[in-house]
């Protein structure tokens, strides 16, 4: 690893990682803050057995943090990129004896190990304040119904996994804006499709199964896309919100069932977010190792991309109509007018893609 | 030795290059001039690394120079804009310079910067365009290159700071063996330290001599006839350009030879005889012969 580069490219983030550091202590104090507010709450009105206590506070941090860091992510990729997407930096970079891997090596090493870092301090915080709090977790643990059932959920082990899922999401969704750098030539408009992109997949076949389901079209695409459980696969985010329930049957008077909820498939979504992962960094690579300062005039270097750029905002524009007027807004239309609105949507958005697919090109 | 072999360049549709070859030696100094488009910047920028080589090759030493640190480290080059990384102060780039470059001394720098007088405490963006080139020449002759690429280097600079860069390129070639390739609209300044030229009209070479060598070949003569040649005189292709003050008609010929002083005789010149000419007269009309007819009258 070059010297210089590394010099640069920490310097390029200093700012955002001090930053993310502070984020890091503003949510270890959150979470400190949620267990004293829960012990308060327990020493005013008593107990009420069969909760897990660290389990709905860590859930709760980690979607925090996972939303905190992304956006954190986002301006750390902006900070990355904004120099040496201008005209001559590029050109002065390109004209030193350092390859565009080596660049992009140490680019992407020290912007995981900026995110590592914060959170690694973050994680350490959590597991404190934790540590500080099970001395009445555990009392309260043994007045539940299956005391090592709620032991073993908040558990060390359990805790350390939400908290690295949250960082392997931030992660993938870091890999993948650092891998769109290299796919649209403009920082702007890198960063913000970055983020539509990142939401497409999960808003298309959401509201692809509403729309088809409005105008009752059956069909086994229709089924498909009415069947809800593979389409939370299909955004990571959304793996910190999926959960399954446990539920507890309670004996005494009054019998009650206690759902308690945890990450569903949380191993299975490590090996998701982890091919996703290699998966990003494997195509930012190759599109590093291609790029051309020939090509910096274009928006979108590559022909296919330029092609799958105007397929994707055609539909999400189109579903985007139907989603925003029949759905958000409550408008009510007739079934034809129902059908057509995509329609109008993706030949608004067919055109204003062109128009951005092919800047710089003849 | 520095070898552009059948060269070509496209962008999209638009021909920058086409079927260039040069051969640059050690220890030389190579002006580059041609129009504003004329594919200068992209011929330098080839060379430099930083655009591909798509059709022909360029070798230094035998390799292949672009993604090539081996290469690239030989190599040295002067952007025509010189934005470096605007929130560095001038020190931290010559650290980011001495950590990328082999050879790069920051004795050659500092004593460099006796000459051009750069505060290296301030940042790059505070500098002005001339402080900037200043900073980027020093920055590149202090990496001890092969090979000095110049992309209009004297462009903001005063005239001491001109002067000394001049002296100073001399000084690198005669002590460090180095070539220097200079591209520069300012003629008269190649004039004084290139020791071959090359003009590039279009994407094409157009010449590529020794200054000697191009003034042997072209020249200005100043010719008096007893009676209007202006016919006979359009006819004559080797003819770059007429001027026609009175009887006296001054002529730009291409392919000097003693034939030519004959044809002008034959013709009823009274008087043959050649003016000079600059190396800065002849890009302009071997480059306006492009876009107008030979022999074309300037009255």
């Amino acid at each position: 690893m070059n010297k210089a580069v590394l010099k640069y490219e920490m310097k390029n983030i200093k700012g955002i990682f001090i930053l993310s550091i502070f984020g890091s202590l503003a949510l270890i104090s959150i979470t400190n803050m949620a267990f004293k507010s829960q012990f308060q709450l327990m020493l005013m009105s008593g107990i009420f057995p069969n909760e897990s206590m660290v389990m709905d506070n860590i859930q709760e941090i980690g979607i925090i943090a996972m939303l905190g860091f992304s956006a954190l992510a986002l301006i750390q990729v902006f900070m990355q990129f904004r120099q040496e997407k201008g005209q001559e930096v590029a050109r002065f970079l390109k004209s030193l004896p350092i390859k565009s891997e080596e660049y992009f090596v140490t680019k992407l090493l020290v912007g995981i190990l900026s995110l590592t870092v914060a959170f690694l301090v973050f994680i350490v915080g959590v597991l404190l304040v934790r540590q500080m709090n099970m001395f009445w977790i555990s009392d309260y643990h043994n007045f539940s119904l299956d005391p090592n059932l709620f032991k073993s959920m908040d558990g060390f082990y359990n805790t350390i996994k939400i908290m690295l899922l949250s960082y392997t999401i931030v992660l993938v969704f870091y890999s993948f804006i650092f891998m769109i750098q290299y796919k649209i030539s403009n920082i702007f408009v890198s960063i913000v499709s970055s983020v539509f992109i990142w939401f497409a997949p999960y808003f298309i076949a959401g509201v692809m199964g509403l729309w088809l389901n409005e105008i009752g079209i059956t069909s086994i695409f229709k089924e498909l896309m009415l069947s809800a459980d593979w389409i939370r696969w299909l955004n990571p985010f959304i793996y910190m919100i999926d959960y399954k329930h446990i539920s507890l049957l309670s004996h005494g008077s009054s019998s009650y069932v206690n759902n308690i909820g945890f990450i569903a498939n949380i191993n299975l979504k490590f090996i998701v977010l982890s091919l996703m992962l290699v998966v990003n960094i494997a195509m930012a690579y190759r599109a590093a190792k291609k790029n051309l300062i020939e090509n910096e005039d274009k928006m979108i270097p590559v022909k296919t991309d330029r092609y799958i750029f105007i397929v994707g905002v055609t539909v999400c524009s189109g579903l985007l109509a139907y989603f925003l007027l029949a759905e958000m807004f409550g408008l009510r239309f007739a079934e034809i007018i129902i059908a057509i609105l995509p329609i109008v949507g993706s030949i608004a958005g067919f055109f204003v893609s062109k128009k951005v697919a092919f800047i710089g090109c003849k | 030795m520095l070898e552009v072999k059948n060269v070509s360049k496209k962008f999209e549709d638009f021909t920058a290059l086409e079927d260039i070859n040069l051969q640059l030696d050690r220890g030389k100094v190579y002006g580059i001039i041609g129009e504003n488009g004329a594919g200068k910047t992209t011929l330098l920028q080839m060379i430099a690394g930083v655009y591909t080589v798509e059709k022909g090759e360029i070798l230094l030493d035998g390799e292949v120079i672009y993604d090539n640190n081996i290469a690239k480290n030989k190599i040295a080059y002067v952007a025509d804009k010189n934005q470096f990384f605007r929130d560095y102060t001038c020190l931290e780039i010559v650290d980011f310079y001495e950590s990328v470059y082999e050879k790069f001394s920051r004795e050659d720098f500092d004593s460099y910067n006796k000459y051009f007088r750069l505060d290296l405490g301030k940042k790059i963006k505070q500098l002005s365009k001339g402080m900037q080139m200043r900073l980027s020449i020093m920055l590149n002759i202090s990496t001890n290159p092969e090979i000095l690429i110049l992309d209009e280097p004297t462009s903001g600079l005063d005239a001491i700071a001109k002067k000394d860069l001049l002296s100073l390129l001399i000084s690198q070639v005669e002590d460090k063996d180095m070539t220097i390739i200079i591209s520069s609209h300012h003629i008269m300044e190649l004039e004084k330290i290139c020791d071959e030229v090359v003009i590039i009209n279009k994407g094409k070479i157009k010449y590529k001599s020794n200054i000697i060598d191009i003034k042997e070949n072209i020249k200005k003569l100043q010719v008096v006839f007893e009676e209007n040649r202006d016919r006979e005189l359009r006819e004559l292709r080797y003819i770059l350009n007429i001027e026609k003050i009175g009887s006296i008609y001054y002529l730009v010929v291409e392919n000097y030879t003693e034939q030519i002083m004959e044809d002008f005789k034959k013709l009823g010149a009274s008087l043959v005889e050649n003016v000079g000419i600059s190396l800065e007269e002849i890009f302009i009309y071997t480059s306006s012969i492009e876009s107008r007819s030979r022999g074309e009258f300037n009255e």
